[in-house]
């Protein structure tokens, strides 16, 4: 199906330094339909990238670069589509006047340490692979 | 020296409700005592003029940029308190234990009769809490 519009999509965890960059960066590799653009953004603005983010992001075939960002009402006015990616954040946190998008939650658990973060990136990947799908209708 | 403490007021957007809390509190805070700061869940729009022009009723300066709240402020934060019903204070748990949740009401169109009813309800609580840590 060919979009005439374009589709905004915020990915969207805790602290956006691990999940929802990956995933946005997944998507992006995965995702044929040039009319979708993507950002990603944290509940909280974390910390920098570490490295094992980015060993990461290029065992799953993509890259992740860029300070993690907060989450703000002009990213939530950009969006049409909200992708959470995270356990603990919930869809009634971007429930308002400004939000009148679709939200898709997948429940992924954080990565609780270096070992725990291919069990993250297989996730994603799944979570990802359904979204593109999602969006095709 | 030891650190001061440090006090954090979270609502929606930091628009209003967190502001004027912070403002209050840094009124009576004279001495000091406390570092006290304000943020929202979500980075707002810049203030509106007439919340503005409302919280200036109460001798509170509310002006300045709307913040979302950070990682790393919130694990030097002593003391969250949530001054908002549509914010759910178990998300600062990762690093702030120390919590208290007001559940005050947001507006959805800006009238000033609303808003001082708000700035109202936040002064007593602030009023209490100012006790409270005395």
């Amino acid at each position: 199906m060919k979009r005439d519009k374009e589709l905004h999509v915020l990915f969207v965890c805790k602290y956006n330094r691990f999940r929802s960059k990956l995933a946005e960066a997944y998507f992006r590799k995965i995702n044929k339909d040039r009319n979708i653009k993507s950002k990603s953004a944290g509940i909280f603005k974390g910390n920098p990238l570490d490295k094992d983010a980015k060993i990461t992001a290029r065992e799953m075939g993509t890259w992740i670069k860029g300070r993690p960002r907060g989450i703000d009402v002009k990213l939530l006015k950009w969006s049409d589509v909200i992708v959470i990616l995270a356990d603990d954040v919930l869809e009634d946190n971007f429930k308002s006047k400004f939000s009148k998008q679709r939200i898709i939650t997948f429940k992924i658990k954080d990565s609780d340490s270096k070992e725990d973060n291919a069990r993250v990136a297989k996730e994603l990947k799944i979570a990802m692979n359904k979204l593109v799908k999602m969006l095709e209708k | 020296m030891a650190r001061k403490r440090r006090i954090l007021f979270v609502c929606k957007y930091n628009r209003f409700r967190s502001r004027v809390a912070a403002a209050y509190f840094k009124k009576l805070d004279e001495n000091k005592r406390f570092e006290i700061e304000s943020a929202g869940l979500i980075k707002g729009e810049p203030v509106n003029s007439i919340a503005i022009k409302v919280a200036k009723e109460f001798g509170l300066d509310i002006k300045g940029r709307t913040r979302c709240v950070g990682e790393e402020e919130l694990k030097k934060t002593d003391l969250l308190i949530v001054v908002a019903d549509n914010v759910s204070p178990e998300i600062f748990r990762d690093w702030c234990k120390n919590i208290i949740a007001w559940k005050v009401k947001d507006t959805k169109v800006i009238n000033k009769k609303m808003l001082r009813n708000i700035v109202k309800e936040i002064i007593k609580k602030v009023d209490k809490l100012d006790k409270r840590l005395k």
